[in-house]
């Protein structure tokens, strides 16, 4: 069982995914690489539309076939091809080797079942525990992501549960099994501020005690340089700047990437400073560079020529024509 | 009455779990049902003034009607002093308050009087149809349930599926004929040209189970028809809200089965709609059953009600009006405790 060593625990390759209502398919994420190791937290950032969401939900197949579908590239689990596995195996990775934090913790939690109940599925599913011992799990689970009187709370329903309480169930869920992957879609957007901190934290101090490869996506730079070792942006379906967390918040090779960080409170004195314009909508990409017509440093080739996501460094990526030669500004700078 | 003095147990059951003795299972178990208890209790409570009135309701329309029952008894030719004594016997010549006093000290103490045609006893009557009804009804809302629930909860999860296509068509079909055109129709298909099963006839539940049920059949899918049609689109409606919902994604991620899916999670939450709708078409159904009864000759108490309206059968009407009164009620009540079960979230309001 040495694969793990050599081999990325999740590495998304050339990935594809096209709006698939009425008509021809149209792409809307493409030519996504990524690749997570055991223990790492890696960021997925971007607006909403950006493709993030989608990506790292691809990745276990539950978009609706009707609406999105993956229409290339390859999702491997340690090797393991995801994308052409058949639905009855698909399922076994589900819960079990990759496990899912979705966003709105108010929606994501069945009404209809009390937590214990909701939390026994995946095991029962997964583990031959037997229904005494599950229930011992599900308790631990409970206190494992910091939910007082896990007794007590196991036989509630949701809507007897605060935001952040419910938001840790969630978590709770997602590592029941102790997946070797844990994908977090915007896990903190839905909270207030003060329990934003604490469940990432919590997410964050999991992922390495139970040695997950961690995928985050969110809009909140804030959040990535809280928590992340490794960070993707994305900008119209694409992978503009792949970086460490300290690299690209301190020495940036993407205009986008510099402007989210001119962007953010407390950078600089100040009026805060927006990016002008509007992302192209979904699958109207415009030519050649995408971000150009937003781009301040953008000059007449940008639009002609398609940039590649090159490596500027050792851990380093960034999709821009010009990157060699502009002199871009990171925080603290 | 039984509703109200029923009462005070509950509440010093409730009394006794909140005194703080929750620790033992049997407490804690009272503490959960303890909002269901309040909840059946008040419901049993309230069934009592409402049959009250309902029953007086149907009272007042009848005082109200021209006809005179004791003419119509005794027939066009009878002599004005015939139906003056048979008036004072019936005691049509007392106030109606009176006689809705009397008859409600009657039903007090355990009779619903006597039928003015040979005087046998109402309940009697009523016994005599309430099997035949009872099956008829019962049989339809169990096809209802086991046809139109888990064929909505399908379609439902599979929009534009070929079940769902084929399903809703036959659902628009089956929700435009009335029931007793269809039970002509299956009267003349099965019976008359198929010869496969019996058409009209009185049926004896005491004889041959087989043949009773055989002459169920025609009946029992002549009402559920379009009854299953409309809970088929009730529960439709309600799977496909459900499987668009985060909580169902959340279940697929964590690795369940389509079909786990389906018959745990969509189910309970898609459920109280139908539910509902399966209460109130009881009562639906029973008021339907009265035509299919007349049309297949059936000796139900649909058809007694009927025959006891046109005869002017006051007795005999109000008995079975109470006692269909009280069935809906008591099927109304069944619908909020699956309410209640189904809909946590609902339960503390």
């Amino acid at each position: 069982m040495n694969r793990t060593a050599d081999v990325a625990a999740l590495s998304i390759g050339g990935l594809e995914i096209s709006l698939v209502q009425g008509g021809r398919p149209v792409p809307v994420v493409t030519g996504v690489n990524l690749s997570v190791n055991k223990k790492e937290v890696l960021g997925l950032v971007g607006e909403s539309g950006s493709g993030k969401s989608l990506t790292s939900l691809a990745a276990t197949r539950l978009l609706d076939p009707r609406v999105v579908r993956t229409t290339a590239g390859s999702v491997k689990l340690f090797g393991k091809e995801l994308l052409t596995l058949p639905e009855a195996e698909m399922r076994r990775v589900r819960g079990k080797e990759i496990g899912i934090i979705f966003q709105d913790p108010m929606t994501s939690l069945d009404p209809a079942f009390t937590i214990g109940y909701q939390l026994n599925c995946g095991l029962r599913w997964h583990t031959d525990l037997t229904r005494a011992a599950a229930r011992n799990r599900v308790l631990e689970l409970l206190g494992l992501v910091g939910i007082g009187d896990p007794r007590r709370r196991v036989d509630q329903y949701p809507h007897q549960l605060s935001g952040g309480t419910r938001q840790r169930v969630m978590i709770a869920m997602a590592i029941a099994c102790e997946p070797k992957v844990l994908i977090a879609d915007e896990p903190t957007t839905a909270l207030d501020a003060t329990t934003q901190a604490q469940i990432l934290e919590l997410i964050a101090s999991l992922a390495t005690t139970m040695e997950m490869a961690t995928v985050i996506t969110t809009h909140d730079l804030g959040v990535v340089a809280d928590v992340c070792d490794r960070v993707a942006v994305m900008y119209a379906g694409q992978i503009v700047e792949c970086a460490t967390t300290d690299e690209l918040f301190y020495r940036p090779k993407h205009p986008y990437t510099e402007r989210l960080l001119q962007s953010l409170p407390g950078v600089r004195a100040g009026r805060l400073q927006g990016i002008p314009g509007q992302p192209p909508r979904s699958g109207r990409f415009p030519q050649g560079c995408r971000f150009a017509p937003r781009c301040p440093y953008a000059r007449p080739g940008c639009s002609a020529d398609d940039p590649e996501l090159t490596r500027v460094q050792t851990d380093h990526a960034a999709r821009c024509l010009r990157e060699a030669e502009l002199e871009l500004t990171g925080v603290g700078a | 009455m039984s509703g109200i003095s029923g009462r005070g147990p509950v509440v010093a059951l409730v009394g006794g779990a909140t005194a703080g003795r929750g620790a033992k299972p049997a407490n804690r178990f009272v503490q959960k049902a303890a909002p269901l208890l309040r909840m059946v209790a008040r419901r049993v409570g309230i069934a009592v003034p409402l049959l009250v009135l309902v029953s007086f309701s149907v009272f007042a329309i009848s005082s109200i009607s021209t006809a005179d029952p004791a003419r119509a008894i005794l027939g066009e030719g009878a002599t004005p002093q015939s139906v003056a004594q048979l008036r004072h016997q019936l005691g049509l010549d007392q106030s109606f308050l009176h006689r809705y006093w009397d008859w409600l000290s009657g039903v007090a103490h355990g009779g619903l009087g006597n039928s003015w045609y040979g005087n046998i006893p109402v309940l009697t009557k009523i016994s005599q149809g309430l099997p035949t009804t009872i099956s008829l009804v019962l049989a339809a809302m169990i096809l209802t349930a086991v046809v139109g629930i888990p064929l909505g909860l399908y379609a439902g999860m599979r929009r534009g599926g070929k079940v769902d296509t084929i399903a809703n068509s036959l659902a628009a079909i089956g929700l435009a004929m009335p029931e007793f055109w269809v039970a002509l129709v299956l009267i003349l298909l099965l019976s008359v040209k198929l010869r496969v099963l019996p058409g009209t006839g009185a049926l004896t539940l005491s004889g041959d189970p087989w043949q009773a049920a055989r002459h169920l059949i025609i009946p029992v899918v002549a009402i559920a028809l379009p009854q299953i049609c409309a809970l088929y689109r009730q529960t439709r409606a309600s799977a496909a809200i459900v499987a668009q919902q985060d909580y169902v994604r959340t279940a697929r991620a964590g690795g369940i089965s389509e079909w786990s899916l389906l018959r745990t999670r969509v189910a309970k939450n898609a459920l109280v709609a139908p539910v509902t709708l399966l209460g109130l078409q009881l009562g639906r159904m029973i008021g339907i059953a009265a035509v299919v009864e007349s049309v297949y000759g059936l000796h139900g108490i649909g058809s007694i009600a009927v025959q006891a309206a046109l005869t002017s059968d006051l007795p005999v009407v109000l008995g079975v009006v109470l006692v269909t009164a009280a069935v809906v009620m008591a099927a109304n009540l069944l619908t909020d405790i699956a309410t209640y079960y189904l809909a946590p979230k609902a339960r503390n309001s």
